[in-house]
């Protein structure tokens, strides 16, 4: 289905859609008041970005770097040209330990590779411990937000989860005790699992280690408890120094959450004594995107959500809407170049407001971006034939005064002496399900002209 | 490797024309108009811990800190400390069973650095009896002299050397959540509670 | 200094009154302003829907009927930021270089260009000023909330210098209104809930005339208030502007 059609569907619940929308615009306004707080919060964005910039346009060289100072800490690099490559080395890592669950905290890359469900088939229990991941997981939904897994969800709807799940008490739904009873259920989880898999939101370079960001410690918790720590990272991942990760560590809570920095800001350069690290770096699809000049900034994203949050159209259609790992104006940049034919109506469910460009920590043009997607959309088999025709025919009346003139006078007439259930008829026209048509005046602004002045 | 191989290709192939690295400044302008700890303190409790100074003319650190635990966590039974406080309950070691690390209640570890803008205090694995007590903990207490502390971030990746790095955390309060409607719950997976004591 | 008026196609044909305010308010600032007759639309319309090529045509005739002008003035935003923005697909010939340089928004041609930002007289009205995404981000015509939590823009200004006149204090100081060309048809659900919510806040916070410098947004939202029978009526900043501009005595017409 398109977005639209998601989006319809999600619209009509008004109050829900309030809610959502309210919910959102709250995460967007702590964003706002951490921002303003940091003087230089516009020179970082910019720093951020130049950062970016420039390690795509070294990536191998540093990512060349990245390994082999990860493999002189002791550190298992593994590569992965696809989803599919990146789920089977996880599962032989999981093999050869001889365990059969892992624990797991946020990633997007595996979302991205579907990776619990290929684990699942092959005998994995896979436990995700973030909370917002844990609770969709019980759902089997997957994430409706990249930060916040389950901001489609009312408390009472976690509460039915957790009493299903956990055994809480029916009708239990005060966050502070499901946080509980879910920190109850997951230390047990902790305590028992061997192998740990985590994402990564930086990968330096010049130590070869990795930095893990979480507000709830539940990376930590898994990875320092387990004998294998398995971190998969997307190949934009990598950043030269830590003098450059000072710029990201202080982008990218402000911008998420709102937060100054996040509770845990983990560095993972050696496995602890006795214990196994492994990093998979995976393409799928990024090297694509870096080719595109036009799209390859797309890869700069630091996965902070702050365009989500400010994008009036996300908050008002939720992020299943987009049927994409990632959604919101990010996701409808990425989505296009993995699966064009299923993500073709992405780059059309934006105002091209900007707010997200504004918003951005690195300052990717994300609704110059979606501008792009539309016109290769166009040219794809995923378009209208009808709204191509339409557009063709509407552009040879533009370039010729005349026949406009004539036209648009013809459409006035005809719009003042349709009768209004017809020209308001909702199946034949979307604009009137909501709204009146403008009223046609008896004569153009042209026409006005010739009279008055000429 | 040969998925190694491809995809570095592949980057060579693609990528763009080399474009400079920007150098980073350190932000200091303000150097000397901020109160560093105060800043810190300040922030700390925005983001959901609790801070405490050594009173001018106290001149014993670690009774003063021995007596505020008591005072804080009266019924902490099993804690930990690299501080040597003569308080602690028992010993840990990397070796350590996580059965035994599940039990703690209070741990007390020395951060080396702390960042004013964003009350993050470094911990380095060299000051975590093992890696998992900062988090298994129910409430952790990081101490921190007074000279350890710095502006910002830039400062702080300064003072970390770039060799032998094994894990380290930047911590910036207690362990919270707001996955549940946006409510920010204090206590998530980590520690309950954080308390810094500057001494 | 020769002036052209541009009037967007769907202000042409549907709001004449907002072309006429725009003519006559320029006039009364002391300019000669031409209207040229060749002139059709910006070529947005197929450009945002992704049909790019199909608006080439377009934009060589925008360029064939403004080249001779120094200055191509139109009381819309969005139409302005497409012309600077996108008319980069074709060869940048230096008449195609002059007309995207030369096109400007309405009041920021007023205050930018005649460096006039005092209008005066008197409008006893609350204004609510609906900010259009393009004019602002895209033509940087007012701060953006995202980027600084200082209000404030050159329409809000020159509203201000109008004795009688409140701005109103809106909770969401520049939520996009859901118009978004062809979006308020594709995606229509969405299209609508963002008008309803943004007049929602105009409701609540007392706007009784809504004003913007975009027409297309403020036709999106006249509908939607028609369609509720809200209380508020919609000017373009331009008329309101007219309005109250009773003469030029004030203004100096070396300016122009």
């Amino acid at each position: 289905m398109s977005h639209s059609d998601l989006a319809e569907k999600f619209n009509t619940d008004f109050d829900k859609t309030t809610w959502h929308d309210e919910s959102l615009w709250f995460v967007r306004q702590k964003r706002d008041r951490a921002v303003f707080q940091v003087e230089e919060f516009q020179e970082l964005r910019e720093l951020g970005s130049q950062i970016k910039d420039h390690t795509l346009s070294k990536l191998d060289y540093y990512l060349e770097q990245f390994e082999a100072n990860a493999q002189a800490n002791g550190v298992v690099v593994h590569w992965a040209a696809d989803a599919h490559e990146h789920n089977q080395i996880v599962l032989d890592i999981i093999k050869k330990s001889g365990e059969s669950c892992l624990v797991k905290s946020k990633s997007m890359l595996t979302e991205e590779c579907h990776l619990n469900p290929f684990l699942e088939k092959n005998g994995v229990e896979v436990v995700d411990t973030d909370l917002g991941e844990r609770i969709i997981q019980f759902l089997d939904q997957p994430p409706s937000h990249i930060v916040m897994p389950a901001i489609h969800l009312k408390k009472e709807e976690i509460g039915e989860v957790f009493h299903k799940h956990l055994g809480t008490a029916k009708g239990m739904s005060d966050p502070q005790q499901l946080t509980e009873a879910a920190r109850q259920h997951l230390r047990q989880k902790f305590m028992a699992a061997k192998v740990a898999l985590s994402g990564v939101n930086f990968a330096v370079a010049e130590t070869g280690g990795i930095v893990v960001c979480t507000n709830e410690g539940n990376a930590d918790l898994g990875i320092d408890l387990a004998n294998v720590h398995i971190a998969s990272m997307g190949i934009e991942k990598v950043i030269p120094t830590l003098e450059h990760l000072a710029v990201f560590t202080r982008l990218l809570a402000r911008s998420a959450i709102g937060q100054p920095i996040t509770s845990y800001t983990s560095h993972f350069t050696k496995p602890r004594q006795g214990t196994q690290m492994h990093v998979v770096i995976v393409d799928n699809g990024r090297t694509a995107q870096l080719g595109r000049p036009d799209f390859r900034a797309s890869l700069k994203c630091i996965r902070c959500g702050a365009c989500m949050n400010t994008c009036p159209v996300y908050r008002r259609s939720g992020g299943h809407s987009y049927d994409a790992t990632v959604p919101g104006p990010i996701g409808a940049i990425l989505s296009p170049n993995i699966d064009l034919k299923k993500h073709s109506s992405l780059p059309f469910a934006s105002t091209l407001c900007g707010s997200c460009s504004d918003v951005c920590p690195v300052k990717i043009d994300i609704h110059v971006q979606l501008y792009k997607w539309r016109q290769i959309v166009s040219k794809s088999g995923d378009y209208s034939a009808s709204k191509r025709l339409a557009m063709n025919v509407l552009g040879r009346v533009l370039e010729r005064p005349q026949i406009y003139g004539r036209i648009g006078k013809v459409a006035r007439r005809m719009l003042q002496i349709t009768p209004h259930a017809l020209s308001h008829a909702a199946a034949l026209n979307p604009w009137a399900k909501a709204r009146e048509l403008p009223q046609p005046p008896a004569e153009s602004f042209k026409e006005w002209y010739g009279k008055n002045r000429k | 490797m040969l998925s190694r191989q491809k995809i570095l290709g592949q980057i060579r192939a693609n990528k763009p024309p080399e474009l400079p690295s920007p150098i980073v400044p350190f932000f200091n302008e303000n150097e000397g108009k901020i109160n560093a700890v105060e800043k810190f303190g300040e922030v700390l409790r925005f983001v959901g811990g609790s801070f405490y100074e050594l009173p001018a003319g106290e001149t014993n650190p670690n009774a003063w800190l021995v007596r505020e635990l008591k005072r804080l966590f009266p019924a902490a039974k099993s804690v930990v400390s690299s501080l040597s406080l003569g308080m602690e309950t028992q010993t840990i070691t990397p070796e350590t069973d996580t059965s035994v690390l599940e039990g703690i209640d209070l741990a007390v570890l020395y951060g080396e650095i702390a960042v004013a803008e964003n009350a993050a205090i470094w911990l380095p694995e060299a000051q975590m009896p093992h890696r998992a007590v900062p988090f298994i903990t129910q409430y952790l207490v990081l101490v921190v002299k007074k000279e350890s502390f710095v502006r910002n971030m830039h400062e702080a990746y300064q003072l970390i050397p770039k060799q032998n790095q094994t894990y380290g955390v930047f911590i910036s309060g207690p362990s919270k959540t707001a996955d549940i409607e946006q409510s920010l719950v204090i206590g998530a997976h980590g520690a309950r509670g954080l308390t810094v004591f500057v001494v | 200094m020769k002036i052209a008026l541009f009037v967007p196609c769907y202000v042409d044909q549907f709001y004449p009154q907002v072309g006429i305010a725009t003519l006559q308010l320029l006039e009364k600032l002391g300019c000669e302003v031409e209207f040229p007759l060749g002139q059709t639309c910006c070529g947005q319309p197929m450009a945002n829907s992704g049909c790019e090529q199909d608006s080439v045509g377009t934009y060589h005739q925008f360029v064939r009927t403004f080249a001779d002008y120094d200055h191509i003035v139109t009381p819309s935003g969005s139409c302005a930021y497409h012309v600077k923005k996108h008319f980069d697909i074709i060869e940048q010939t230096p008449a195609v270089r002059k007309v995207r340089e030369n096109t400007f928004e309405l009041i920021q041609f007023i205050t930018d260009v005649l460096k006039v930002t005092h209008i005066g007289g008197t409008f006893a009205h609350q204004v609510g000023l609906h900010l259009s995404c393009h004019g602002q981000r895209g033509l940087h015509l007012a701060n953006a909330s995202e980027i600084t939590p200082e209000r404030g823009g050159q329409v809000s200004q020159i509203l201000s210098t109008i004795g009688g006149l409140t701005l109103t204090n809106l909770t969401r100081n520049d939520e996009c209104c859901g118009f978004g060309g062809s979006f308020c048809v594709t995606e229509e659900a969405v299209s609508a809930r963002m008008g309803i919510d943004r007049l929602g806040d105009h409701l609540r916070n007392g706007t009784e005339i809504l004003t913007g410098g975009d027409v297309s947004c403020l036709m999106h939202m006249e509908g939607i208030i028609r369609r509720q029978r809200w209380p508020i009526k919609v000017m373009h900043v331009a008329e309101i502007l007219n309005q109250t501009l009773q003469s030029t005595t004030t203004i100096p017409k070396t300016l122009c």
